[in-house]
C-alpha cells in the first residue's frame, strides 16, 4: 500500500481499475492502435487503395522514394512554415484578447463569449464562408480593400490567405488560455509593482509575462500540434494548390491515398508526418516543459 | 463597485475589436438573408432587401433534412458511445496507477498528434473489409478515435476534484466499488459529465473529415459534407451556401454558450483551471 491510499487490497484494486478502463482501452485501440499498426504495415507494401490480389512487400521503397522526392521536403516545408505561422498569429491575437478582455469595463462577460465564436462555429461553414469572402469577383474583402487580389487562386499568396484563416479559426484557444493565466496571476504583485513606481510596460515585462508562463509551454504545445496535423481548412480553400503552393503534409498524404489511390505511399508519407510531429513534441517538452518541473 | 477612468472607452475599443474579429460570422448571416441579385453588385455591409428566400430554396433543393438527421444520428451517438467508455477510464485514471493506466494514458496523449488523414486511410481500408464503409454506425465509431480521448483527459479533471477521502468514506460505509462510484461519485461529476458529452457532441457535429472519407452516397451524408458539396456544384449559388451555413451552425453555437465556463479546462485537458 505504498503508492496509493484506498480501501481496497492491491489485487482488488487492479481488478477494479483495470475492469474500469479496459472498454475504453479496448476501443481506443480498435480504432487509434490497430489503425496505425496497419498503416505501418501498408506503408511497408504496394498496396493500392481497390485491390482484388493481397499487396506486395516493398520494404522500405516508399519512405525512400519521399525522403529522395523534393516534393517532399517542398511539403515539409511548407507545413512548417503554417504552423509556425499559425502558432505566432493565433499566440500574439490570443494575447491581445486575452489583455483587452481582462481589462475592468462593463459588459465585459458578453464580449468574453462573443470573442470565442470564430472558435465555436463549424470549421466547415466558416471555410465556406472564407471562400465567399474571399472570392475573386465579387468578394467582400477585394471589394473592401478596393483590391484585385487573387487569395487562394494565386500562388504566391494563398499559403498567406489559409495561414490567415486558419489563425482567425484558432486564436479563441489561445484567448480562453491566456485569459485563464492571466486571472491566475495575483493581484498583489502589480500592487507591489505599482507601490515601487514601475511603468504600464515595465508591469507587462517583469509581471504579466513572467505570470503566464506556467499556460504557454502548454497552450504553444497546443497550438503548435493542432495546427501541424490541421487538414480540414487547407483542404476546403484551396485543395493544397494552387500548384501544391499549399500542400501541406496531411493534405499530401489525403491526396496521395483518396485521389491517387496509393495507400502504400500515402502511409509512408502519413507516417513520416507523424515522425516529424514525434520529434517536434519531443524537442519541445525537453526544452521548455522539463525546467518548470 | 467603482469603475476606473476610462473604462467605457476601453468597452468601446473592446466591442469594435471584438466586432471586427466576427465580422465573418457577421457576414455569414447577412449574406445567407441577402437575395442572390445583390451578389453581382459591389456587395453591401447591411442587408439589402433581407429575405428568407435562400432558406427555402435549399429545403426544397437538397435533401437538408436528410443531412440535419444523419447528423443528429451521428452526434448522438458519438456521445452515447464515447460518455460510458470514457467515465469508466477517467476514473481509473484520476484514482488508480497501474501499468494499464499508464500505458492508456500514454496512448491517449498519443493520439494528439494523428491527424485525421493518416487515420483515415487504415480505418477506410477496416470499414471496407468489414462492412462499415457508408454506414452512419461506422462514423460513429470513427469519430470515437477523438472524443474518446478528449472525453477521458476532461473528465479526468473533474474527478480529480472530488477528494479521494470521499471514496475512503464511502468504502468504509459498506459501499461496495459500484456503490461509491454510481451513488456517491456520479451525483458529483455530473455536471462535468453534462458538459464533456456537449463537447463530444459539438465536435461530433461539426467533424467533416471522417464523414467526406468514409460514407459515400448521398442519403448517408452529414451536414459538413452536404455544405461542402454546394462548392463543387457548377455555378455556386453563394446566398443559398451561406443559409446551408448558417443552419448547420446555429445548434453547435447555442450547445456552446452551456459549456463556455467549463472551456478552458476542456480544451487544455485540465492542465490550465479556468
Amino acid at each position: 500500500m505504498s503508492r496509493m491510499r484506498t480501501a481496497l487490497p492491491n489485487t482488488a484494486v487492479n481488478r477494479v481499475s483495470a475492469a474500469l478502463i479496459l472498454p475504453a482501452a479496448i476501443v481506443m485501440g480498435a480504432v487509434v492502435i490497430y489503425p496505425i499498426l496497419t498503416t505501418i504495415g501498408l506503408s511497408l507494401t504496394d498496396a493500392p487503395l481497390i485491390s482484388l490480389s493481397p499487396p506486395s512487400f516493398a520494404g522500405l521503397s516508399n519512405y525512400a522514394e519521399w525522403l529522395s522526392n523534393p516534393d517532399f521536403w517542398r511539403s515539409l516545408w511548407i507545413t512548417l512554415i503554417y504552423t509556425f505561422g499559425v502558432t505566432i498569429g493565433s499566440y500574439a491575437i490570443g494575447l491581445f484578447t486575452a489583455l483587452l478582455l481582462n481589462l475592468d469595463f462593463p459588459g465585459r462577460a458578453i464580449l468574453r463569449g462573443l470573442v470565442l465564436l470564430p472558435w465555436a462555429i463549424p470549421e466547415v461553414a466558416a471555410v465556406m464562408t472564407w471562400n465567399w469572402m474571399l472570392d475573386y469577383q465579387f468578394g467582400i474583402v477585394n471589394s473592401l480593400l478596393g483590391s484585385q487580389v487573387g487569395w487562394v487562386t494565386d500562388s504566391a499568396m494563398a499559403l498567406w490567405t489559409v495561414t490567415i484563416v486558419t489563425i482567425w479559426k484558432q486564436f479563441p484557444l489561445a484567448t480562453v488560455v491566456l485569459l485563464a493565466g492571466l486571472q491566475a496571476i495575483p493581484r498583489e504583485l502589480y500592487e507591489a509593482a505599482n507601490v515601487d513606481g514601475a511603468s504600464r510596460l515595465q508591469q507587462f515585462v517583469h509581471v504579466t509575462l513572467p505570470g503566464l508562463k506556467p499556460v504557454n509551454s502548454v497552450l504553444v504545445m497546443m497550438l503548435i500540434l493542432y495546427t501541424f496535423k490541421r487538414i480540414s481548412i487547407i483542404y476546403l480553400l484551396t485543395g493544397g494548390g494552387p500548384a501544391k503552393a499549399t500542400e501541406i503534409l496531411p493534405v499530401i498524404t489525403y491526396l496521395e491515398a483518396f485521389k491517387y489511390f496509393r495507400l502504400g505511399s500515402a502511409s509512408a508519407v502519413g507516417i513520416l508526418a507523424l515522425g516529424f510531429t514525434l520529434v517536434i513534441t519531443l524537442v519541445y517538452s525537453r526544452v521548455f516543459l522539463r525546467e518548470e518541473a | 463597485m467603482r469603475r476606473p477612468k476610462g473604462s467605457i472607452a476601453v468597452l468601446v475599443v473592446a466591442v469594435i475589436v471584438v466586432f471586427a474579429l466576427n465580422f465573418p460570422v457577421y457576414w455569414m448571416f447577412v449574406q445567407s438573408i441577402t437575395a442572390e441579385s445583390m451578389f453581382t453588385e459591389r456587395p453591401s455591409l447591411l442587408p439589402k432587401d433581407p429575405s428568407l428566400n435562400a432558406f427555402k430554396r435549399i429545403c426544397e433543393a437538397k435533401p437538408i433534412g436528410q443531412w440535419f438527421v444523419n447528423t443528429l444520428i451521428v452526434a448522438v451517438g458519438t456521445v452515447a458511445l464515447s460518455m460510458p467508455l470514457a467515465a469508466g477510464a477517467a476514473f481509473s485514471l484520476s484514482r488508480y496507477k497501474t501499468t494499464l493506466n499508464s500505458v492508456t494514458g500514454l496512448a491517449i496523449l498519443g493520439t494528439q498528434m494523428l491527424s485525421a488523414s493518416l487515420l483515415a486511410i487504415p480505418i477506410y481500408v477496416l470499414f471496407r473489409r468489414t462492412g462499415l464503409h457508408d454506414k452512419l454506425g461506422g462514423l460513429i465509431v470513427a469519430n470515437t478515435a477523438f472524443t474518446l480521448p478528449m472525453s477521458i483527459w476532461v473528465l479526468k479533471g473533474f474527478f480529480d476534484a472530488i477528494p479521494k477521502e470521499l471514496d475512503e468514506a464511502a468504502m468504509i460505509d459498506g459501499c461496495t466499488v459500484g456503490q461509491m462510484i454510481w451513488q456517491v461519485i456520479m451525483p458529483l461529476v455530473l455536471p462535468g459529465m453534462v458538459a464533456v458529452s456537449i463537447f463530444a457532441f459539438i465536435l461530433a457535429w461539426d467533424e467533416f473529415f471522417f464523414a467526406r472519407t468514409l460514407v459515400s452516397s448521398q442519403g448517408n451524408w452529414v451536414l459538413s459534407v452536404g455544405l461542402s458539396s454546394f462548392r463543387e456544384e457548377f455555378t455556386i449559388n453563394w446566398s443559398d451556401m451561406m443559409a446551408a451555413a448558417v443552419l448547420f451552425t446555429i445548434p453547435p453555437i447555442v450547445l456552446f454558450m452551456f459549456i463556455q465556463k467549463h472551456l478552458v479546462s476542456g480544451l487544455t485537458g485540465g492542465a490550465v483551471k479556468g
